[in-house]
């Protein structure tokens, strides 16, 4: 079921009125009510994926109480390889089996071998990689003695399916969302209303900017040897804001309707594209995978600590890691690449954690300083990701030799390029609103602008109208593949 | 909660009463007029004196004395009436987009006379002719046709209560009925709901799964059902003074079979690449696409009068 679908239109409303008018006095019935919508929010996509969710669910279950009741490390250690191979075994099955049997085949090939296997036609499950990843923080955390597992299973299925994150994230650590369904939820009105605000914003990211970028941006990629270098920056650039669009509006519609049902998620993006250096970006952009990495990756490895080499080793790790997970193929591996040559510098110099701070906090425009490292990080994020986007690296490769093809720079035809100009001007609105929100939590959190209760209607309304004039072609969240 | 959910209402009941306003004073959306049964044949006309306005047009339409809307003009050598579905009516569209109006300007001795509504099989547009003929006496009938107007004019294809249909079987016209008229007035008359219904075309796919499909186990029958329809046409219809305009794509095996049966027929073309419809979500033809097929029929024609 997809958040921009009349089906999600009918089915959050039917199940908020459950769950505030029928279900609202008993904590186990609260629970059961999650467990039963997130099950048919996810069915409705492909009803047979729910026994992996189901599995996963009852493995991480039996692991946790195993892992309490173990009473010596290797038998932990042990426990939490059982979680880490089953959740691992069906990502690495479903979402990697055929990349890694193709490059197996290739590499043997290279070699005058003959490698007799056949690809498997695999349909990926939606969010697997979210819910395995976060049925495993779950796992590790019991097993480093941070959570204490849970004995109910209801609460516990409801973790791991809760459907406002289930199928692109935020990916919740248990830490933070589990204890959440210990405890009965009573409405909150202004919980309620801020999580309609970023809903609202998070439709208008998807409806209004991601798909249409996305229409502008495939017409570019699809057809990227026809087009000259200034037409394939702004393709670029327009997939920029569709990926921001798509991804952030997705987080926004998650954690605003988890709001809706007195819970709270964490944070998944900080204006990114506000970044004045990579480290910035990357504290900003998917902040829960990112954490995710830093804590049950890169810290363990050994984070920034240690020698030079050392250092170096774990920052290409986590970014090729990083980029790995985003799909089987090469681009993505490449992009994590990229973004740990971006970064590297920063680490090495010890200037990664400049800038903690909000940019221009306080003030209403920014430095010129700022503006030009707002600029090169937003350049060098745009180059990254063409190579997220392309078919395949030879395709990234043109692609960027296309751009600096200076002589064949041509003013770009906009009557080619659908209704370029005015996506661009709604592209405009986004970063406007979003740069005058970028100390709260979202965009619309606090509407400084509009102090009165009739201007802000106003202003929602003039956002619904704009959804509707500029809705673009319904596309799949991007993030759903992953 | 109480208070959010009347918060919630409220913003929600403005929000529509504020679309209301814009898709009213900016005409997002046509008006769609009244539907009648005409006495003598049964057929669907609109209730004459009707008016309203064209799609994001400051012109009307009104609906003329023989229950049609659009050009509807005479004093020409000769007239043409041009008899077709929504392409024709074509409401989503100003006047100077209609196939009446541009064929006007290309046909110098014609007048045309336009007979357009949404829903017209195959079968009811040459109705629709031998109703206009003691009306308006054109010298000739251009009927817009495309695959699916023949495939719903067949009843045992597929009954369609709505449409006036065929029984091949017993060689007799079907008449059709008004499909849920105050459903479709409250749509209608409510502004925002329909423009909601028109953008977001959330039933499209539910209305592919009705469209008939034929695979090709049932093309023979549709193709012997097309012979036999073809057959009951030559013998009610004057279809010597019929052109029929084929959309581009049409079934050629359909195409043949009407010459075959004595129609003057003219083929509509595009290229892959050329896009005719208003939107990816309106098929619709834009003004465009109006353009290109009045010049294309207006390149033709010459040369089918001289056969005629």
């Amino acid at each position: 079921m997809l958040f921009n679908s009349l089906d999600f239109a009918i089915f959050l409303p039917v199940v908020f009125v459950l769950y505030w008018f029928l279900f609202r006095t008993k904590l186990q019935a609260q629970n059961l009510l999650i467990v039963a919508a997130s099950y048919l929010f996810y069915g409705w996509w492909d009803y047979r994926f729910l026994s992996l969710i189901l599995f996963s669910t009852i493995v991480d279950y039996g692991v946790g109480l195993a892992l309490n009741n173990a009473n010596n490390a290797i038998k932990k250690k042990i426990l939490l390889w059982i979680s880490i191979s089953v959740n691992l075994g069906f990502l690495g099955f479903f979402k990697y089996y055929n990349f890694f049997l193709d490059n197996f085949h290739n590499a043997f090939s290279f070699f005058g071998y003959q490698l007799n296997a056949n690809s498997l036609n695999i349909i990926l499950p939606v969010g697997i990689s979210f819910y395995t990843f976060q049925t495993l923080s779950y796992t590790i955390d019991v097993y480093r003695g941070n959570l204490k597992p849970t004995r109910n299973f209801i609460s516990f299925a409801a973790f791991v399916s809760f459907f406002p994150q289930l199928v692109a994230g935020p990916i919740e650590r248990a830490t933070h969302l589990l204890p959440q369904f210990y405890k009965i939820r009573k409405f909150d009105y202004t919980l309620a209303v801020l999580g309609s605000r970023q809903i609202l914003w998070g439709l208008f990211k998807k409806i209004v900017i991601a798909d249409n970028s996305a229409e502008i941006a495939n017409q570019i990629f699809n057809n990227s040897d026809v087009y000259s270098g200034p037409t394939l920056l702004i393709g670029a650039f327009f997939f920029t804001f569709q990926i921001y669009g798509d991804f952030s509006g997705y987080s926004d519609i998650a954690i605003g309707t988890s709001r809706l049902f007195g819970f709270d998620l964490m944070k998944n993006f900080a204006y990114p594209y506000f970044s004045r250096d990579i480290a910035e970006f990357w504290r900003r952009w998917h902040i829960s995978l990112s954490t995710w990495f830093r804590d049950y990756l890169y810290i363990p490895l050994g984070g920034s600590r240690g020698g030079t080499w050392l250092k170096v080793r774990n920052t290409f790790i986590i970014f090729l890691v990083s980029g790995f997970w985003h799909g089987a193929n090469w681009t993505f591996i490449v992009w994590g690449g990229l973004n740990a040559i971006y970064f590297l510098p920063l680490l090495l110099l010890k200037r990664n954690r400049v800038h903690t701070d909000v940019v221009a906090e306080g003030k209403i425009f920014p430095s010129p300083r700022e503006i030009l490292a707002m600029g090169s990080t937003f350049l060098l994020t745009v180059l990254a990701w063409i190579f997220f986007r392309a078919e395949n690296v030879t395709h990234a490769l043109s692609y960027i030799g296309g751009i600096f093809e200076f002589s064949n720079w041509t003013v770009p035809d906009f009557t080619e390029i659908n209704h370029a100009v005015i996506i661009f001007y709604l592209i405009i609105f986004l970063v406007f609103i979003e740069w005058l929100g970028r100390e709260n939590e979202f965009a619309l959190e606090k509407i400084h602008f509009a102090p009165y209760r009739s201007l802000r209607w106003g202003f929602y309304m003039a956002v619904i109208l704009l959804m509707f004039i500029y809705t673009g072609n319904q596309q799949q969240f991007i993030y759903f593949q992953f | 909660m109480r208070k959010y959910l009347l918060n919630i209402l409220i913003f929600f009941f403005c929000a529509w009463i504020l679309g209301e306003i814009i898709i009213r004073v900016f005409h997002l959306v046509p008006d769609i007029p009244k539907r009648i049964i005409e006495p003598e044949m049964g057929l669907q006309i609109y209730e004459p004196g009707q008016s309203g306005y064209y799609t994001m047009a400051e012109e009307k339409w009104k609906v003329n004395q023989h229950g049609w809307v659009g050009v509807a003009n005479s004093g020409k050598k000769a007239q043409i009436s041009v008899i077709g579905d929504s392409y024709i009516e074509n409401l989503m569209n100003p006047l100077r987009c209609h196939q009446g109006y541009l064929l006007e300007n290309l046909l110098k001795d014609y007048s045309v006379f336009e007979a357009g509504r949404s829903g017209v099989t195959f079968i009811e547009a040459l109705q629709i002719s031998k109703l206009l003929d003691p009306k308006i006496n054109p010298k000739y009938h251009l009927i817009y046709v495309n695959e699916g107007d023949f495939k719903e004019s067949i009843a045992g294809i597929r009954r369609y209560k709505d449409r006036v249909q065929i029984d091949l079987e017993q060689k007799r016209i079907l008449q059709a009925e008004l499909k849920s008229p105050v459903a479709k007035q409250i749509l209608y008359s409510n502004k925002f709901l329909y423009y909601l219904y028109l953008r977001f075309p959330l039933f499209v796919s539910d209305q592919d799964k009705n469209k008939v499909v034929i695979n090709k186990t049932d093309n023979k029958k549709f193709h012997q059902a097309l012979i036999d329809l073809f057959e009951f046409c030559e013998d009610e219809f004057d279809t010597n003074r019929i052109i029929l305009v084929f959309h581009p794509n049409t079934d050629p095996n359909i195409q043949s079979l009407a010459k075959n049966a004595g129609f003057n027929t003219i083929s509509l073309y595009k290229s892959e690449e050329d896009n005719w419809s208003i939107s990816s979500e309106d098929p619709h033809w834009s003004c465009y696409g109006h353009q290109q097929a009045a010049e294309q029929i207006a390149s033709e024609f010459p040369k089918l009068q001289e056969d005629i």
